[in-house]
């Protein structure tokens, strides 16, 4: 699954917002293909910017951000956002949601029915397809956002801290199951968490990012290889690599302080 | 259980606030007149300050009304008074209605009585360009006509004439007669066909009374307040026949200058042209242009008002003259 | 209160129980008595709340449709709105009762006439909620559509309508209530009597001058049922659209 080349490279990447001193500064990073990046750090360190900057929402202020060797010059079809909050569309059922990005792309209605059917039983929601997003818990509108997001089969799914709204059982179980679907469903994943544990137990690499600039203080490899199970979540090594991890962003906060 | 939860619901807080803001209502007005020997008399026009109310405005301000022991304060009306309510409500003492009108009321049980006449003509006409002249009721035959609805006249003349007409409801304006030469529309003869000429029209006009249609203009009062208070009709009829002979044939200065002062729209040339018109069509004094004439009411052509809209079915019980004239009218000399 | 007053002059005046009554009734009629005259004046009452209520219908129908098309075009830009915005304001902030003589001119009195009176009056609340439906878009969800590639006209079809879609939908409420109004309102002053295309404004006037008040009233009561058949058929409309899904629609459910 691991390929040679990267498919994103960030050359000195820097961001800043009107004239204000820079939010992220000399961010170098290359991502290869079926890798899980997780990006931790104080708040204001420009992860979630950095997330924006790979989805195309805000420019590069300096600095080289590339897709395939090359500067993505318009939105491209093969890379998906998932929100902080579910950011459904209240009107729509959880099927009607999950097929709105394939809408969106002019796919016909058998295609997108299909697709629906098969992500909506994936992300384990084929009880509450034709629910509304009012009568779904914090968990399920999260799921229907991945699942909305997972429809158009992306490259790179880039989520934007989806599960820090829920609570621990939840978010684990969502962890597991992300797992699961990128076995059947294979992405490259940029993923902003505020929970080390998330992080470790997902990733292949933990981008810590210091604030005020943004930089990368660390990095950290998680070795261990997928399918993750609970049993690595119990395991030394796990445990080992969450100190490491706390122990790097401790020191992150305690410089900025 | 559904049906009380309903009507808590939906049902509860209207009523309460109904009754609410009828309390409200309730505990409004208080009037209190001591203080002063003088008698309080409100008095409701039918319309802006305008020379057709000069008489009582020169009564006003000329004292004549104090003379005769009256504190009178003149209520100016406008397109939407009601003023048959407001006498029969007591809110005031005397207000100024055309015959037809009042005796409506008086069919349907308000007791009114008229007291004297400030208008034996009505000024009532309709305007029209003289380049589509309407020399005859029947020239109205098929045209659209500007023209408060439910006005009398309406159906005598559809009746009279065996015509028909559409109407237009009047909208107190000569503008749209302005820019068409083949609108025709109610006015006073004492007013719009000055104004249609200062804009540049060439207007003429066409008296309703040609068509046998002619109410007085008068005041009236309550029937059981003007029973009760003889004195107080006699009062404010003298003092306000004597504002109206001095208006159209003395000093009429000072009334002028309050009526300019309460209406911007009033000028001298044209109170002067409102006044001659009232004079020329002997509107106050009646064909007698005599002004001992001024303030009387004929009981014998109310009788056949009465059976004119009788006829018309516009009135449905036969009043007796006698029974709707105040006797302070009825003392005044028969021509 | 009324009936109190008139109780009261009736003790220090001289006034019969009858003709306090009588008074009464040309105030303030009973509910009997309002019921009495709509019987015994259908023949006039319903062709002239027929006229009425076409007048209103097509008052009704061109607010939405023109609301609808003013607010897309105010939305779209900024400086459209700025230019635009003020004389949509102006004309809703005339009184009827000036701009009647100004629509009577232009367009000469009659039934058309009614109609955009009706009209004026309705669709101001349709254009600024909608407006403002349509320019207050969750952010958010913006940001969905463009990581989504959305194009402008799938951005608008497929979230800025629905999305105004409620505040669309409470300004066509007030449209409700006002077009009714304005087209008794309208009646009264540039209506007309031609081809019996009075309507109950003109039918108010008529028994304004025959002391007839029960009929009165009774003009009232229908003009208030216009106003409650036009809201009941939006509230119905509303509930059928959004009550799957939103808050103002969701009634008493857990």
């Amino acid at each position: 699954m691991v390929e040679e080349n990267a498919i994103v490279q960030l050359k000195k990447l820097s961001k800043r917002f009107d004239q204000d001193q820079d939010v992220l500064s000399d961010i170098d990073l290359e991502v290869k293909e079926g890798e899980f990046i997780s990006f931790v750090g104080p708040s204001g360190c420009g992860k979630s910017t950095l997330l924006r900057m790979l989805a195309g929402l805000t420019s590069v202020s300096e600095g080289a951000l590339l897709i395939d060797g090359a500067t993505p010059t318009e939105p491209r079809d093969d890379l998906y956002l998932v929100f902080q909050e579910a950011n459904l569309l209240p009107w729509a059922r959880v099927r009607e949601n999950v097929e709105l990005p394939m809408k969106l792309q002019g796919k016909p209605k058998i295609t997108r029915q299909a697709v629906a059917d098969a992500i909506v039983e994936l992300v384990g929601l084929q009880d509450a397809a034709d629910r509304f997003p009012r009568q779904l818990s914090g968990g399920m509108k999260m799921r229907v956002s991945i699942a909305r997001a997972l429809s158009v089969s992306p490259r790179i799914l880039l989520l934007d801290e989806p599960f820090g709204a829920l609570d621990a059982i939840t978010r684990n179980q969502l962890n597991e199951d992300l797992l699961k679907i990128r076995e059947k469903d294979p992405f490259t994943a940029f993923f902003v968490t505020h929970s080390v544990a998330e992080a470790v137990f997902l990733s292949t690499r933990i981008v810590v990012l210091e604030s005020n600039p943004g930089r990368i203080a660390d990095i950290i490899d998680v070795p261990h290889s997928y399918p993750r199970t609970v049993e690595f979540r119990e395991s030394p090594e796990y445990f080992d690599l969450l100190a490491r991890t706390s122990k790097s962003l401790r020191q992150q906060k305690g410089e900025s302080e | 259980m559904k049906r009380p939860y309903f009507f808590i619901k939906h049902l509860f807080w209207p009523t309460l606030t109904v009754i609410g803001v009828g309390m409200i209502g309730g505990c409004g007005k208080q009037e209190n007149t001591q203080g002063s020997s003088l008698t309080k008399i409100v008095f409701q026009t039918d319309w802006y300050p305008q020379p057709e109310h000069g008489g009582f405005y020169q009564a006003l301000v000329e004292g004549y009304y104090e003379e005769e022991g009256l504190e009178v304060e003149i209520l100016p009306g406008g397109p939407n008074t009601v003023s048959a309510e407001k006498v029969a409500l007591g809110q005031v003492q005397f207000a100024m209605g055309k015959t037809n009108d009042i005796m409506m009321y008086i069919s349907r049980g308000v007791p009114l009585v008229m007291v004297g006449a400030l208008l034996q003509h009505d000024p009532q006409a309709l305007l029209y360009h003289q380049e589509n002249p309407i020399n005859d009721f029947r020239d109205l035959d098929g045209k659209r006509i500007m023209v408060g609805p439910g006005s009398a006249f309406i159906d005598l003349i559809r009746e009279k004439y065996q015509i028909d007409f559409d109407i237009i409801p009047l909208d107190y304006s000569i503008a749209q007669y302005l820019l068409d030469k083949t609108f025709i529309q109610q006015c006073y003869i004492t007013s719009e066909p000055y104004f249609a000429r200062k804009q540049g029209a060439n207007p003429g006009a066409l008296l309703i009374k040609e068509s046998g249609f002619d109410p007085y203009h008068v005041w009236y009062a309550r029937t059981d307040y003007a029973l009760s208070n003889p004195e107080i009709m006699e009062a404010f009829s003298r003092a306000s026949i004597k504002g109206w002979k001095n208006y159209l044939f003395g000093d009429a200065n000072r009334a002028n200058q309050l009526l300019k002062s309460l209406n911007p729209k009033l000028d001298d040339e044209f109170i002067r042209y409102s006044i001659n018109a009232m004079i020329e069509y002997n509107l106050v004094t009646g064909s007698t242009k005599d002004p001992e004439m001024i303030g009387h009411i004929d009981p014998a052509r109310i009788e056949r008002e009465i059976d004119q809209l009788i006829k018309l079915g516009l009135l449905s019980t036969q009043l007796k003259a006698e029974n709707i004239i105040h006797q302070s009218s009825l003392n005044h000399p028969t021509p | 209160m009324l009936a109190g007053e008139i109780i009261k002059h009736n003790k220090t005046g001289s006034l019969s129980e009858e003709q306090a009554d009588n008074i009464r009734r040309v105030i303030l009629p009973y509910p009997t008595e309002i019921w009495q005259a709509t019987v015994q004046e259908r023949s006039n009452l319903f062709p002239a709340a027929y006229n009425t209520l076409k007048a209103a219908i097509i008052g009704f129908l061109s607010a939405i449709g023109i609301g609808l098309g003013l607010a897309i075009l105010l939305s779209s830009s900024k400086a459209l709105k700025r230019s635009l915005y003020p004389w949509i304001l102006v004309i809703q902030t005339i009184p009827i009762i000036i701009l009647a003589p100004i629509i009577a001119i232009w367009l000469k009195q009659g039934a058309h006439s009614v109609a955009v009176v009706s009209f004026l009056i309705s669709f101001f609340p349709i254009v600024a909620n909608t407006t403002m439906g349509l320019t207050s878009t969750d952010k958010n969800l913006l940001e969905l559509f463009a990581v989504s590639k959305a194009s402008m006209l799938q951005e608008i079809l497929f979230l800025r309508f629905p999305y105004a879609l409620p505040h669309f939908l409470s300004g066509v409420k007030i449209a409700a209530v006002l077009a009714p109004i304005g087209a008794i309102a309208g009646d009264i002053f540039v209506g007309t009597s031609a081809g019996g295309q009075g309507g109950i404004g003109f039918l108010a006037i008529l028994y304004k001058g025959d002391v007839n008040t029960p009929a009165l009233y009774a003009c009232a009561a229908l003009a208030c049922l216009m106003g409650f058949l036009f809201v009941g058929l939006v509230n119905y409309v509303q509930w059928l659209l959004l009550h799957n899904w939103h808050e103002s629609s969701l009634d008493g459910e857990a």
